[in-house]
């Protein structure tokens, strides 16, 4: 039984998971994951881990990462005329945030626009530049006495944007970085046969990466011990202004990256699974550094070999992040052939 | 038999509607759908814009002024682009007929093509990560922004969209703030004057009685480019006297000086004494604002001399046109992301009804 992808993704980008709280998401994100899993293993670092298992004594352990948290703001202030002052989380994009639509996660959920000067005010110079973060001002509707009342310093403020359709398969929204990849692991992890597992499969949905610190990753890896690891994190699709070589094409499968801080044996595996059971796949060389968890996740305890899978999108860090679903399920179908396949790391 | 929309639900019917400037169909189709059992003629407008009549009884009491004909004159387009040309990725380069902020297109969504069929599409962003540090902070030039509505190739995008189509935001209406009290919705510039005239038109067609003069209501096109169909409008019409209803940028946020302040939202219709392009006529405004004190409707003058409407044009028609202009303060127009006070808008059709109650009788 296999999820939707364009469900599945709808469902989880719409768990606020902003970085520093993926738990608040906790039951929600468990009812929907319930059912392609064994087993639920909540862990202090906020890492949501979620296990299914082969059936087999003394399998080893296939880690897959996807970073559950996302790019987001707090609240460091209120203004005398009841607007909210924000710092942000992760890196935020002050190009597209004049009048940018939010969700304040206060004791109630409320809605708000982030401010944009009226034309007048403004001269023609202004126009070439972006706002500063620190002179954001969200307009909520209420006054500073009420609001004061229902949103305290602090409070967590994220994208407003639903999942949408574009044609075709592509889908459009926030936080598809990273809960599109987080929708292929999940999708991997159903897809997989029982009887032809050959790793217990832990799928980690992790806290903190945007924050820059792959606390959650490495603090959940700590805690599993596992054998090989695959991190699945979003790449640049290709794009007007993005290189060819440092991109993926959206609809042509998941991108491997060659890296000097991935392991080279893993990846090759994977590509030749790609190959064998005809997987539509791409590389992409991130010589230094992939950009993603992978790096921390490889130095955990005496040292995890380490692949990284990504699936393609633009317009990366705002709130129309764009993504081919078949990218999902080619990448989904890979994590499914790697837990069934023996020999991933021989 | 009557119809049951109200006010705020034909705003968010028009607000969610296609219609930047030079593609006003599917508004005015609605908007004519909704006043034709509550007018007594349309008037054609080859410009597209939708003319209608409410007949006077032509007889006035004796030595009452009035007008021989007052239009009711609001704007029908909205800001946004044309399709310039698609790329061999499948990509739309685009026109913007946004006004001078293109701040506000980067990242958003939005609808593409005609009145009769549209697709969504996304203004696509270089990622930061690719960008120089020293550029993060620097605006999207409009050469660089694009429309990605998921094509993968030209051959693919022009099997749904061409060249010289349009484009707009895609926006929710939502409604929001201390006891839902502002609205926040794409292209309430000028929707919202549409909405309350089609009230108006209601209201006015429903009473026992109608006013001496002939009321002309006018929803117009291409405002938003300065070229206005209300221009031909007022030709056709031929009025002695219009009120201009809009939406002018508000300012009354944190960070804003006062002097620089426009009107604030809650306080009623702002009532223009000059803009950009029109000098009211005073003694018309001052007996609109002698109307809204007399009845207790709150009202404002705005407070900066900033912006234009369709006065620019009306009130140099034929032989000059007394005008008048009552604006809903709204934040942040020309963006996807208007918000007005939901009062403002109540507090402006009353204003429109105490002026049309007071044109039955009028002494001087």
């Amino acid at each position: 039984m296999y999820p939707d992808t364009k469900e599945l993704v709808t469902s989880l980008t719409s768990i606020m998971s902003i970085s520093g709280q993926e738990e608040q998401g906790r039951e929600t994100l468990c009812s929907i994951l319930q059912p392609y899993f064994d087993e639920y293993i909540p862990d202090p670092s906020g890492t949501h881990v979620f296990v299914r298992r082969c059936g087999k004594q003394g399998a080893p352990k296939l880690l897959l990462d996807a970073h559950f948290d996302e790019i987001g703001m707090m609240v460091r202030d209120i203004t005398e005329e009841g607007f909210l002052r924000v710092v942000s989380i992760g890196g935020l994009d002050r190009r597209i945030l004049p009048a940018a639509e939010v969700l304040i996660y206060g004791k109630e959920t409320l809605y708000g626009v982030i401010g944009a000067v009226p034309p007048h005010l403004q001269k023609a110079e202004d126009y070439k530049q972006a706002p500063k973060i620190e002179e954001l001002l969200i307009d909520t509707g209420y006054d500073r006495e009420t609001l004061r009342t229902l949103v305290d310093i602090g409070t967590p403020v994220g994208f407003y944007e639903k999942t949408a359709s574009l044609l075709g398969s592509r889908i459009c929204g926030r936080s598809m970085d990273n809960k599109a990849c987080c929708a292929a692991a999940v999708l991997g992890a159903a897809m997989a046969k029982r009887e032809n597992m050959a790793w217990d499969l832990y799928v980690t949905l992790s806290a903190r990466e945007e924050a820059g610190m792959a606390s959650g990753c490495s603090a959940a890896a700590y805690r599993i011990r596992p054998d090989a690891a695959i991190v699945t994190d979003v790449t640049f699709a290709s794009a007007p202004g993005v290189r060819e070589d440092e991109s993926g094409k959206m609809g042509n499968g998941p991108v491997l990256s060659l890296s000097a801080v991935t392991d080279r044996r893993l990846t090759e595996r994977l590509l030749q699974l790609c190959r064998q059971r005809e997987i539509s796949c791409q590389t992409c060389v991130d010589a230094c550094d992939t950009g993603t968890n992978a790096t921390m996740l490889s130095l955990v305890g005496a040292g995890i070999p380490t692949a990284v899978v990504s699936v393609p999108i633009t317009s990366m860090h705002t709130y129309n992040e764009t993504v081919d679903t078949v990218d999902i399920e080619y990448a989904a179908a890979l994590f499914a052939a790697a837990a069934e396949e023996e020999g991933l790391r021989s | 038999m009557k119809q049951d929309w109200t006010t705020m639900s034909l705003l968010e019917e028009l607000s969610c509607a296609f219609g930047p400037s030079g593609c006003e169909d599917a508004v005015a189709d609605i908007i004519r759908s909704r006043i034709a059992m509550y007018c007594d003629e349309f008037l054609p407008d080859p410009m597209g814009g939708v003319l209608a009549r409410i007949c006077g009884t032509g007889t006035m009491e004796e030595g009452a002024v009035s007008p021989r004909r007052l239009m009711l004159s609001c704007h029908m387009d909205e800001v946004g682009f044309m399709i310039r040309s698609i790329t061999e990725e499948g990509l739309l380069k685009i026109a913007s007929m946004c006004g001078s902020d293109t701040r506000v297109l980067a990242g958003r969504r939005v609808l593409v093509g005609n009145a009769a069929f549209q697709v969504r599409g996304v203004f696509g962003v270089k990622p930061l990560h690719l960008v120089k540090s020293a550029d993060r902070g620097s605006a999207l030039d409009i050469d660089e922004l694009y429309v990605d509505i998921g094509a993968g190739s030209r051959q693919a995008a022009e099997e749904v969209v061409h060249v010289g189509d349009f484009g707009t935001f895609e926006s929710d209406f939502v409604s929001f703030g201390q006891e839902s009290g502002y609205i926040k919705g794409k292209a309430l510039d000028d929707r919202l004057g549409c909405a309350v005239l089609c009230s108006v038109m209601r209201r006015v067609y429903e009473m026992e009685k109608r006013p001496a003069c002939d009321l002309y209501f006018a929803f117009t096109c291409r405002e938003e480019l300065g070229i206005s169909g209300a221009r031909t409008a007022a030709y056709r019409i031929d009025p002695d006297y219009a009120i201009v209803l809009e939406a002018t940028a508000a300012g009354d946020i944190s960070g804003t000086p006062e002097y620089r302040q426009v009107a604030h939202l809650g306080r009623g219709g702002a009532l223009s004494l000059m803009d950009r392009s029109t000098i009211y006529d005073r003694p018309f405004t001052d007996w609109i604002l002698e109307t809204a004190m007399g009845e207790n409707i709150p009202c404002q003058i705005k407070q900066y001399v900033s912006g234009g409407n369709d006065a620019a044009h009306i009130h140099k028609s034929r032989t000059g046109v007394r005008c008048a202009a009552v604006s809903a303060p709204a934040r942040y127009i020309h963006t996807a992301s208007n918000v007005v006070a939901k009062k403002d808008i109540e507090s402006i059709e009353q204003l429109l009804m105490a002026v049309i109650n007071r044109l039955y009788n009028e002494k001087k």
